[in-house]
């Protein structure tokens, strides 16, 4: 008896889910076989057309390469600075326990407010960055950074990780309090280095916490929308143009609603192949 | 050997001091310019002790209806979290204590639904809201913003559930409480991190969220404070001082909630892990 | 739980009886959302709706407030009737009809006693194969506003061509040592104005045709590579002529029309490519003042060798939602917004000219800046009604290549020729 009030609640909580979350994500699948266009009123099943096009897709390709970079190089960075930063944050230094509980705000901040804030301070003129470059003599390297070809990827990665590397470095904190001070004390004893009891106390220590972050990390730097699009909408020309804007402009400009949901699909098979990989290597660690 | 652990490296403190530059200068340098004339900013000097006013957040209170906005937002934002916590609560605890045919693919699934992107969601969901009335209207908002939150929600609540021993349920169980009564008694009270940390995620992310309330919105009724920087951003009278005051709103509610919840962060994200 | 719903659902009912006595309308406009227009005159056009349509209620929001913005969330919503009048640019009056969204107002226009007030030219702007789907509000043609000071300091002459722009630009920004740069235009790929800013280029070297023209039903690429060559030319000499001391500023390449309009009343060029509307900063602060009521002068756009004196004609539409519940309420509203007084409000708020006869005979418009403009009206040039999404993109794309040093006016030329027949032939432009 019991037991089926069990599945009732948790088939409350999930078909309240289906609703919201299936039921378009299935739409959406089926949308990336069609020809839909909100320029022409019918639509019609072209197969694996848009996917076909794609790959043939020079816009697709740079997206791709950009998004996979992106990906790749924020998160690897979040891990190691969050690691320092956990470790920064571990000394007894006088009002540590402030910085502690600070340091974490710029994720709760909306990404719309931290984008002014850093354009803000992009701004040639008098943007605080490049005030400060102009006073320390590097007056040719003041513009306007999210409008420089060189310069908007490394500014878009640099908003990525002002935002997240926080989350990391408390994460790992806490793992690295977690870790009995014995093991450490026993080291050393032992004759350990101060890197040797790092890398073989701290590092495996904190590893399924780092595993957990780099999965949700992956999958939000790789979906993540906003960032790009209000920085910079993927330019100039394509310098910063990644999947979610790729697909949000074939949608919003081309009105291919069929061409931008297969481009969806495509992002997400791409996430399920890492996610699939990732716990294939380290399943076991995260159940 | 104990003195030397006790012992700060001076390069913790050139590391502190680094790190908190470029985490917080950049919001301490928006509260700052909310605080000055438009002139005042725009004159090319690092720090000048004049120009110091309140007027950018009267005329965004006043001729902005930020108050407006903020109630917008914080009535959505505080029905996400109740929507989300009710589903991630019922869900998670079932998944997490039920041997429910087919278990790993509903938490596959449900983890696979945190990927599909948000751009592309809404489509399908804007035509599912619209043959349903709900374009417009504070309850089609709520549910659009649920989906960004709901899985995460269930998915952090399993793991939490999943730390906490079965023998809290099978005492209650034995006692004859009822699977309601041993959730909301037994297990809710030790799952406070969890808990609030799934309704800081909620919340945080609902107050936040641009997409899908620019595609939902059609009025002042609606409108939240993410579009109303959106839109006070590439305004005319493009004043930094206005901007640099609205941000300050828009950012101010989520910093202080996260005064409040950050003690329960760590235990409540980690759950089972830190415990070990 | 079922009484509950019941009761929710009495309540439900007893609200939209009586919401159904006054009619409810949604009206998106730019300017008002923005305040561009002026908060005195959203507070005259407020109290005023309110007397003249008594049954009518008008919201407060005005939309998202950026034209791009406002079409991707109509494209989205029309459907529910709300917006259910919406005010835009005519490239996005074009994409709403291609998508069935707006309503056609012949037999509504046709029956207005005021109808003959308007200018045929704007009313001819605002049709789509040959019916109206638009009451045109707003109309501008660009031309080159210039600092008449700067000229006098260093007796220069205004230009009158593409290559004295150049040089006289680059002098410029020399003889002021960087401080005041030349010429400023705008570059960003979401950038209506970077857009139309080309446009006017275009129709000088296209000799006044438009880039499309419809062919048995389709639509054709109206123009030579050399044609976009010319063009890109001019952009790459504005961007690298004469360095360090260049025509245009390249920490402005990727510009919206924030940085040039405000650029340009806080004395950072000394020319740029405007229209009327930027005499709405007047009251910015002291130097915006002086600079646009002392300081300014309107001309013609420098021309090509071998083109003829052109600009880009913007007539800025009030359309209805074709899915409004309401359409003789929303008639009501849009024959109000572009009455006489209305009309002559809103332009001259905004420095705009207003397409009516009447309102242009408002003593308000009785001054050198908007006599100065309404000059330049016989060089306007509009746009073809297709979907101008695409096209825009791959001709800002490929404007930035330029500007950006990566690749040549030639190469960035044959890549935009090529890219324009294949949207033309893909047939995403509309039928």
């Amino acid at each position: 008896m019991r037991t089926y009030k069990g599945y009732i609640m948790l088939l409350v909580a999930f078909g309240i889910t289906a609703l919201l979350i299936f039921v378009p994500l299935i739409i959406g699948i089926n949308l990336s076989f069609t020809n839909r266009n909100l320029l022409y009123p019918t639509t019609q099943y072209v197969g694996l057309n848009n996917y076909i096009n794609l790959f043939h897709d020079p816009e697709f390709w740079i997206a791709f390469l950009h998004s996979g970079i992106l990906v790749s190089v924020v998160v690897a960075l979040e891990y190691v600075l969050g690691i320092l930063l956990a470790l920064t944050l571990k000394q007894n230094i006088p009002g540590i326990h402030f910085f502690r509980g600070i340091v974490m705000v710029t994720w709760v901040i909306p990404i719309v407010a931290t984008v002014i804030m850093w354009q803000f301070m992009s701004q040639p003129g008098y943007g605080f960055i490049n005030m400060i470059l102009t006073s320390i003599g590097l007056k040719n390297y003041a513009t306007y950074f999210f409008g420089s070809m060189t310069f908007a990827f490394p500014m878009i990665m640099i908003l990525h990780l002002w935002r997240n590397v926080p989350f990391f470095g408390i994460a790992f904190l806490a793992a690295m309090q977690a870790i009995p001070e014995e093991l450490y004390e026993a080291a050393s004893i032992d004759g350990a280095s101060k890197w040797e009891r790092f890398k073989y106390i701290t590092l495996p220590g904190i590893k399924y916490t780092g595993l957990i972050m780099i999965t949700i990390h992956v999958i939000w730097t790789f979906n993540q929308f906003s960032i790009v699009y209000i920085a910079t909408g993927g330019g100039p020309i394509n310098a910063t143009d990644v999947l979610p804007t790729y697909l949000y402009r074939q949608v919003w400009s081309n009105y291919n609603i069929g061409y931008g949901a297969s481009i969806g699909v495509i992002m997400l098979l791409i996430l399920l192949a890492f996610f699939f990989i990732f716990n294939r290597t380290y399943g076991r660690e995260t159940t | 050997m104990k003195n030397e652990k006790r012992k700060t490296h001076p390069i913790s403190y050139i590391s502190l001091i680094l790190f908190f530059s470029f985490f917080l200068l950049p919001v301490l340098w928006i509260l700052y310019a909310s605080f000055k004339t438009g002139s005042s900013i725009t004159n090319g000097k690092l720090f000048s002790l004049g120009g110091f006013t309140l007027e950018n957040y009267r005329t965004i209170v006043q001729r902005g209806d930020f108050l407006l906005y903020s109630l917008n937002s914080l009535i959505i934002a505080i029905s996400v979290t109740i929507l989300s916590l009710f589903t991630g609560i019922i869900g998670g605890y079932a998944l997490s204590r039920y041997a429910i045919k087919a278990k790993n693919t509903w938490i596959s699934i449900m983890f696979i639904a945190q990927m599909f992107p948000g751009v592309l969601l809404i489509i399908p969901l804007y035509d599912l809201m619209l043959n349903y009335h709900l374009v417009n209207t504070i309850i089609g908002i709520v549910i659009a913003q649920s989906t960004l939150t709901i899985p995460f929600a269930m998915w952090l609540l399993k793991g939490y559930f999943d730390g906490i021993p079965r023998s809290l349920d099978e005492a209650a169980m034995l006692d004859g409480a009822g699977v309601l009564k041993t959730l909301w008694s037994i297990i809710l009270p030790v799952s406070i991190p969890g808990v609030a940390i799934a309704s800081f995620y909620s919340f945080v992310v609902s107050w936040g969220n641009y997409l899908m309330v620019s595609v939902l919105v059609q009025s002042n009724s609606t409108a939240t404070l993410p579009i109303a920087l959106y839109r006070l951003s590439s305004s005319l009278t493009l004043q930094w001082g206005n901007i640099a005051a609205a941000t300050i709103f828009i950012v101010l509610p989520t910093v202080i909630l996260f005064a409040i919840f950050q003690r329960w962060l760590v235990s409540g994200l980690l759950g089972g892990a830190v415990k070990q | 739980m079922k009484k509950k719903f019941l009761v929710f659902s009495v309540l439900i009912l007893t609200l939209s009886l009586v919401s159904l006595a006054t009619i409810n309308l949604t009206f998106w406009s730019m300017p008002f959302s923005t305040g561009e227009v002026g908060m005195n005159y959203v507070k005259w056009f407020q109290e005023n709706v309110k007397k003249s349509l008594p049954n009518i209620n008008v919201s407060t929001y005005y939309g998202p407030g950026q034209y791009d913005a406002m079409l991707k969330a109509f494209v989205v919503q029309a459907t529910t009737g709300q917006p259910a009048v919406i005010e835009g640019l005519t490239e996005q009056m074009d994409t709403y009809v291609k998508m069935g969204l707006i309503a056609d107002l012949d037999q509504y226009f046709n029956s207005w006693s005021e109808k003959d007030q308007f200018l045929p030219n704007a009313i001819a702007a605002c049709e789509v194969n040959g019916k109206l789907y638009g009451i045109p509000y707003n109309i501008n043609v660009r031309g080159l506003l210039y600092r008449k000071d700067i000229f006098a300091k260093y007796n220069l002459k205004v230009p009158t061509t593409w290559s004295e722009l150049v040089t006289t630009a680059a002098s410029i920004t020399e003889l002021t040592g960087g401080k005041v740069y030349g010429f400023d235009f705008c570059s960003s790929v979401n950038e209506p104005r970077a857009f139309q800013e080309f446009m006017s280029w275009f129709d000088q070297v296209n000799n006044r045709e438009q880039m499309f023209v419809n062919v048995d039903g389709k639509w054709k690429l109206n123009a030579t590579v050399e044609e976009f060559q010319k063009i890109f030319q001019l952009y790459y000499d504005l961007t690298f002529d004469n360095a360090p001391y260049t025509p245009f500023n390249q920490n402005n390449r990727g510009g919206t029309w924030e940085q040039e309009d405000l650029g340009y009343i806080a004395g950072k060029y000394a020319m740029v490519p405007m229209g009327p509307w930027i005499w709405g900063h007047i009251n910015d602060n002291a130097l915006a003042k002086t600079i646009l009521e002392d300081d300014s002068a309107v001309t013609s756009l420098p021309i090509p060798q071998g083109g003829v004196k052109a600009a880009y004609l913007e007539v800025k539409p009030i359309m209805m939602n074709k899915y409004t519940k309401d359409p003789s309420a929303a008639w009501d509203l849009i024959k109000f917004i572009t009455s006489e007084k209305a009309m002559a409000g809103w332009d001259s708020a905004e420095g705009t000219l207003p397409p009516r006869k009447d309102a242009m005979n408002d003593p308000v418009f009785n001054n050198w800046w908007a006599k100065s403009w309404e000059a330049l009206m016989p060089e306007g040039v509009g746009l073809a009604p297709i979907n101008w999404n695409p096209p825009e993109y791959a001709i800002l794309t490929a404007m930035d290549t330029v500007i950006y040093g990566v690749s040549t006016p030639q190469e960035a030329a044959t890549w935009l020729y090529n890219k324009l027949n294949e949207l033309a032939s893909s047939g995403v432009l509309g039928s």
